[in-house]
């Protein structure tokens, strides 16, 4: 008996691996009914594909349940659920608006600008099954983090305040889940993002270090319904894609996210009395809609709303509640005209709010408020074969509220601030190998008084048959500076715009490089920058239990930051191996810290390493994994300790107090830690089964997320203090069962 | 069931064991720096401690200096060990009585042994006036005339539990009524958690801008560190050349006591 079930096994496993049974083949047609050859059929469930050749001819491995995406330049993007096999599957793609110039033969520049998309996210392990944008921005060169619980990302040397994060050009809230954990930006809404690094396009300022875009994906689906089910340990989310009137194009989607840690979290305080994680919840909806009109013309919208609680006892003086959220909306009208230029319109507004409760001593309330509403129009036209242009003119109105409580409303402080944009940007192609780039944004910030700027880019780019060098320029601004509520950076955050007399902050950025695309889809790219910072405006020194404080005002000071990116990424077959490596420097002055002398700021990590693989084992089974090295981050350590007389602790003799007369002193040890992933694909009632187990930081529990001083004293007047690292999350396994049906 | 929410905890107690350790500290940082405390009040005897600031790598942090030469105004103070009613040790004292006018100023100089020159200024408040303090449904409402100066119009209060035997302090507050301004009156209410004692005792210290300055910042950076989040602050005193305070208060103080239930 036990050999005849053998037996039946092996074929099985035999058969699946041949796919005998899995193959599927059809015809892509247009809505004229000729033939479209070079769609791009792709299985998301296994990663393999075909493209269909000039009949329109396809044949590919799926078994039903599984999701065909059919891909084409010219065609909207059709997605398709198997019902069953066949042999004589007739697909119709709908002709796609062209907002693109005409394609030009040109090696990919895969590192100041890069191309995030769903499918690149989903190669990577997921950590607590949530695959997210901002997650997979930290695995590129040139992009850090300095911990799993910090909530900035770090580009090119810059600062986590200096990165816009925007939705068809118009900016949104920043990132305000604990990032680095849990996610922010879905990609099943958000299906497409552009980084860019350097060679920044003129229509973008406000921002020194980067700029996010990000965009909806297509989501037609021949106006059917479809959804998933994530069902995880800390949170769960139900999406669906639906149309929004029957028999039309116009498709809307949305997702909704909760977490229950913090059910578990009372759960094991219950069991064990410890609970050295705090109670974080957070929720979020995410909708997004595409309706368009005519052949040409869409609207689209994408709201977001969050809300997120976190409360930290830290013991009997002192504890902390802080609740925060943010709401966002954009709606944009693009097409194209029959010369094809193309337009775009987009107005939005974010409003966001945080609750920071402070209980011990001094018991304080502060609530900050922060507005935006924006516009945007932007206009691309095709001069001639070797000319284009984009001209943007765009304005921002934000607006900032803060409040703060003892017993009773203490103070209360507004202020706010207009930004006005025009920006013009030329390509040149010299031939199908080089061209210049050169823009200019102008910018007008008013508060009280008007400050004008002006942001050149320019580009050039020489491309070989696989391989391109390219040498850019930019100039960026940024008017205003977040203040850190906590020693880490955190989603209370708040930003404090500059006034009359400080200067707006300014990066000049260069940067060189070279890529190389190879065969088997292997590619290869170096690039070198160095940013030249001026004005850099860092919050002065002020007292953080009365608002007084926020407007002693901005500290001015100098810096530079340079370093080198390398990545690589290699396919075969049913694997593909991702790796890069940054070494990146930051050196800043400001004459109220370290004396005017240059140091290395909290966010300088000199070097980042990040090598992840991909391996489909089979039609069930795949595994991800991801190791990551990183230099330790700089914290401040006092440098000298003293012994006070008590006057206002009551119960103590005298007070052990530490003193802080350097700021960015010590350096952390630096960390390592690998992230394992197994997916398994099944079926579950003709609707597909993803069920995915992971481990983050599977062998290192060495990782020093923070380090505090702990007093050891003997007697009243003889202490000993040793530096304390604590490792937050050492260890942390992750389940999640994906429907999608 | 029972079998997956075991699974659920297994998982969190792995999950939350969060990992702690002690790092080598190699800090290259070499200090020669002072810490000087002087608090004055008219009336009393006047002390003072000054020290040597211990880097962290240090067993003994306490390093009491002597053979320098301080003075307070014209008053030179001498070395010795001066224990203070609430048990914290000075080594610098003197046993003439500080009796400065009200107003004036008083003026600290510290002449270490290598010759540097630690100097020091500040104010003499004037006496708190009209102290009264009246029990009221679990709560104390307290008041007193505000100080013509804003610069002394801040406060430090202590309340005071009192027993048939002893005292024990249970609350201690900074105030800020610098707005107040002459001829005004500071009142504020003290909520009571517990109404166990017989009454309680209400002392309030009217101290300097300066000094108020220093107490936030202490509290600041001894909070500082102890946990991963708190902001490193430094400390805001008013000495030339070295950390530390030197600041005069006047005091008074009110008994309230507590209505005995029938």
């Amino acid at each position: 008996m036990n050999f005849r079930i053998f037996l039946v096994l092996a074929g099985l496993i035999i058969v699946s691996g041949s796919g005998l049974f899995a193959q599927i083949s059809g015809t892509v047609k247009d809505t004229r009914g000729l033939p479209v050859a070079g769609v791009e059929i792709f299985v998301e469930a296994t990663g393999k594909g075909t493209v269909s050749d000039s009949n329109g001819v396809f044949v590919v491995q799926a078994i039903p349940g599984e999701i065909l995406t059919f891909r084409h330049l010219n065609y909207q993007r059709y997605y398709l659920t198997l019902q069953k096999q066949t042999q004589d599957l007739n697909v119709i793609l709908t002709g796609k608006i062209q907002n693109l110039p005409a394609a030009r033969i040109r090696a990919r520049n895969k590192s100041s600008h890069q191309r995030i998309s769903e499918k690149k996210i989903k190669e990577l392990p997921i950590f607590l099954g949530e695959h997210d944008v901002v997650k997979y921005l930290a695995t590129l060169p040139g992009v850090l983090t300095k911990g799993l619980l910090h909530s900035g990302l770090h580009v090119r040397g810059g600062k986590s305040s200096q990165n816009g994060f925007f939705v068809h050009q118009i900016e949104v809230a920043h990132p305000r889940h604990l990032s680095g954990i849990l996610t922010t930006y879905d990609p099943y809404v958000f299906g497409s993002a552009e980084l860019y690094k350097g060679l920044f396009p003129a229509r973008f300022n406000g921002y020194l270090s980067s700029y996010i875009n990000m965009g909806m994906k297509n989501y037609d689906e021949n106006g059917k319904f479809s959804g998933e089910v994530h069902a995880g340990i800390v949170s769960s989310s139900l999406k669906a894609r639906f149309p929004l009137w029957p028999k039309t194009d116009a498709m809307a989607v949305v997702s909704v996210r909760k977490s229950y840690y913090d059910f578990w979290n009372r759960y094991r305080e219950e069991v064990s009395d410890e609970s050295s994680f705090p109670a974080y919840s957070f929720g979020d909806i995410s909708l997004g809609s595409v309706i368009p009109l005519g052949n040409h013309w869409e609207v689209s919208f994408m709201g977001l709303a969050t809300a997120d609680e976190l409360p930290i006892d830290m013991g009997d003086y002192i504890g902390y509640a802080m609740d925060w959220g943010t709401y966002n909306g954009v709606l944009t009208l693009k097409g194209s005209f029959a010369d094809s230029s193309a337009l775009q319109v987009s107005v939005g507004g974010t409003a966001y709010h945080a609750m920071v409760e402070t209980e011990g001593r001094v018991s304080l309330k502060n609530k900050h408020q922060e507005r935006t509403v924006q516009s945007k129009v932007l206009y691309k036209k095709r001069i001639n074969n070797s000319l284009y242009l984009t001209t943007t003119g765009g304005v921002q109105k934000k607006f900032f509220i803060y409040d703060q409580w003892k017993e009773a409303k203490v103070g209360s402080f507004d202020s706010d601030f207009s930004l006005f944009q025009l920006s013009a940007e030329m390509k040149y192609y010299f031939n199908n190998r080089i061209s210049l780039s050169g823009g200019l944004n102008g910018i007008v910030f008013q508060r009280e008084t008007a400050q004008y700027a002006l942001a050149p880019r320019m580009g050039l780019k020489k491309s070989f048959s696989r391989s391109a060098i390219w040498f850019n320029y930019s100039r960026t601004h940024q008017f205003h500076e977040r203040i850190q509520v906590l020693t880490v950076e955190s989603p209370v955050d708040y930003s404090i715009p500059i006034d009359g007399k400080d200067r707006p902050a300014i990066s000049d950025q260069f940067s060189l490089g070279v890529s190389y695309s190879g065969i088997r889809k292997g590619f290869f790219s170096l690039e070198a920058y160095y940013r030249e910072l001026s004005n850099c405006n860092e919050i002065a020194p002020h007292d953080r239990t009365t608002l007084k404080g926020l407007y002693s005002g901005m500290m001015d000071g100098d810096g530079y930051a340079f370093g080198v990116e390398v990545q690589g990424e290699f396919a075969y077959d049913d694997w593909l191996l991702r790796g890069n490596y940054t070494y990146s420097r930051t050196m800043l002055s400001f004459d109220k810290i370290a004396g005017d002398d240059f140091f290395y700021p909290g966010y300088d990590m000199p070097h980042r390493a990040m090598i992840s693989f991909h391996y489909r084992l089979s039609r069930k089974f795949g595994i991800k994994a991801a190791w990551t090295y990183r230099s330790g981050a700089i914290t401040t350590l006092p440098t000298g300790i003293a012994i006070s007389q008590s006057v206002v602790s009551y119960g103590d003799i005298i007070d052990v107090v530490p003193l802080y007369n350097q700021k960015y002193n010590y350096r952390l040890p630096p960390s390592h830690h690998l992230d394992l992933n197994v997916d398994y694909y099944g079926n579950y009632s003709n609707n597909h089964l993803v069920v995915s187990v992971g481990v983050y930081n599977l062998y290192n529990r060495e990782n020093a997320d923070f380090i505090y001083l702990v007093p050891y004293q003997k007697s009243a007047y003889y202490t000993k203090f040793k530096i304390t690292k604590r490792a937050l999350l050492p260890l942390l396994p992750y389940a999640k069962v994906t429907l999608k049906f | 069931m029972r079998k997956l929410s075991g699974l659920f905890s297994l998982l969190f107690v792995l999950a939350s064991c969060a990992n702690e350790g002690f790092l080598e500290l190699e800090f290259d940082n070499e200090i020669n720096d002072h810490f000087i405390e002087c608090y004055l009040e008219p009336g009393a005897l006047p002390n003072l401690s000054v020290s040597r600031i211990k880097t962290l790598d240090d067993d003994f942090i306490l390093d009491y200096v002597e053979g320098y030469q301080v003075m307070i105004n014209d008053e030179e103070l001498t070395y010795g060990f001066y224990q203070l009613p609430s048990g914290h040790v000075c080594n610098y004292g003197s046993q003439a009585i500080f009796q400065p006018a009200i107003g004036d100023e008083v003026f600290l100089q510290v002449i270490s042994e290598e010759g540097d020159t630690i100097r020091a200024q500040t104010t003499v408040p004037t006496p708190i006036s009209n102290l009264r303090a009246e029990y009221a449904h679990a709560s104390i409402v307290v008041s007193f005339a505000a100080a013509s100066n804003p610069k002394h119009n801040y406060y430090i209060v202590l309340l005071r539990k009192v027993f048939e035997k002893k005292e024990e302090q249970c609350l201690a507050e900074l105030y800020d009524f610098s707005k107040l301004g002459d001829q005004e009156y500071v009142s504020f209410t003290l909520t009571l958690k517990r109404e166990l004692a017989l009454g309680y005792k209400i002392i309030v210290k009217r101290i300097t801008q300066e000094n108020y300055q220093y107490q936030k910042s202490l509290w600041n950076a001894r909070k500082a560190n102890e946990d991963n989040i708190v902001y490193p602050y430094p400390l805001d005193g008013n000495i030339h050349n070295a950390e530390g305070v030197f600041t005069c208060y006047t005091i008074d103080s009110a008994f309230v006591k507590v209505p005995q239930k029938k």
